[in-house]
């Protein structure tokens, strides 16, 4: 697991247009962290989750990196709650800010068909 | 005869889109590009669009008919009117159908099961086990508006709203997982529900959920209807 991995936890918030992060979560030797952790988001990240056989729970914190963020992939993959993939510090959209506006698009002005 | 939700979804069917908007972080369920679009009048939904997955279409048909299904449970409080129709992407330009939900505002996403009705808890786990939903497993996939029945112990409760069908309806390789058919499996359902769940089995033939579904698929859901309805709990 390279160690400049991380992953986001991301909320949509669709009503407002905003990206939130709620969390990051990266490699701490053998296991995880959360770091930038949103007050909303302590108690979601410490509830148990399903292993992939769906069998036991576990938590995140137990788990080892890779094991981890594929669990966090597999748990949080909501559309107004999720999981990023890993990825590196200098590709992160949260590098600097904690809320990123959605990209907003104009609609096609009508042709004279429509009107 | 249109029923009473007939007037929002007609208008939801065939507004004019006024812009759309599109996360600049994508992930999250199997509708991987998925955006919010404003329609004249002012309503925002949510889209997710089929895209050129083979199994785009059949999740925006799933979408769908998970609305149908608590619309003819009588159950509709337990979700936002999502509607099919053509789009025009943002983010791919190009036209698509897809599933459009109406956005909630100002709400919690996967709260406690605690802090939620009991009565929710248990029509969810019926409604669930009916669709044979394979993607309630997580933190994700419900949401609570915050606090909206205030209790006599001035504690309030959440009103659950459930999202993301997607993956439901017997998909192919999934394996049901519900949090809240695992909460309630085993124990006595009551009449109010099984009531409801008989009036299901009704009225869901001659409902949208065969052109919807398939018939194979409509024809497990009424099945999963019939083996409640014979032994009165969730196994």
């Amino acid at each position: 697991m390279d160690s400049a991995l991380h992953v986001d936890i991301v909320r949509n918030e669709w009503s407002a247009g905003l990206q939130i992060l709620l969390a990051r979560v990266e490699p701490n030797g053998e296991h995880v962290r959360f770091t930038r952790t949103d007050p909303s988001a302590v108690e979601l990240l410490q509830r148990p989750i399903l292993q992939a056989d769906g069998s036991q729970s576990v938590h995140l914190l137990d788990l080892g990196p890779t094991v981890a963020f594929e669990a966090l992939r597999r748990t949080f993959d909501g559309s107004y709650l999720f999981a990023t993939d890993p990825h590196t510090e200098d590709v992160c959209q949260f590098r600097d800010r904690d809320v990123i506006t959605m990209r907003r698009f104009p609609s096609p002005a009508p042709s004279a068909s429509d009107i | 005869m249109p029923d009473d939700h007939y007037l929002l979804e007609h208008y939801l069917e065939t507004a004019t889109v006024l812009w759309s908007f599109a996360p600049s972080v994508q992930g999250g369920g199997g509708h991987p590009d998925k955006f919010g679009a404003t329609l004249a009048g002012g309503i925002t939904v949510f889209v997710k669009p089929a895209g050129t997955a083979p199994e785009g279409t059949r999740m925006v048909h799933n979408e769908v008919a998970a609305y149908e299904t608590l619309k003819l449970l009588g159950w509709s409080d337990l979700t936002t009117t999502t509607v099919r129709r053509y789009f025009v992407s943002p983010i791919t330009n190009s036209t698509t159908v897809a599933a459009a939900q109406v956005l909630l505002s100002d709400v919690e996403v996967a709260p406690s099961i605690t802090s939620l009705q009991a009565s929710d808890v248990t029509r969810a786990a019926t409604f669930d086990y009916l669709i044979a939903n394979s993607d309630r497993g997580g933190q994700t996939n419900y949401l609570g508006t915050k606090g909206v029945y205030a209790t006599s112990t001035t504690q309030s409760v959440n009103h659950l709203i459930l999202i993301d069908h997607g993956y439901a309806f017997d998909f192919p390789n999934q394996q049901p997982q519900s949090i809240f058919v695992n909460e309630r499996k085993g124990q006595p359902l009551p009449n109010s529900v099984l009531e409801r769940v008989e009036l299901f089995v009704l009225l869901a033939p001659s409902s949208p959920l065969p052109e919807l579904l398939g018939l194979d698929s409509f024809g497990m859901v009424v099945e999963r209807a019939k083996d409640l309805l014979s032994i009165r709990r969730i196994e």
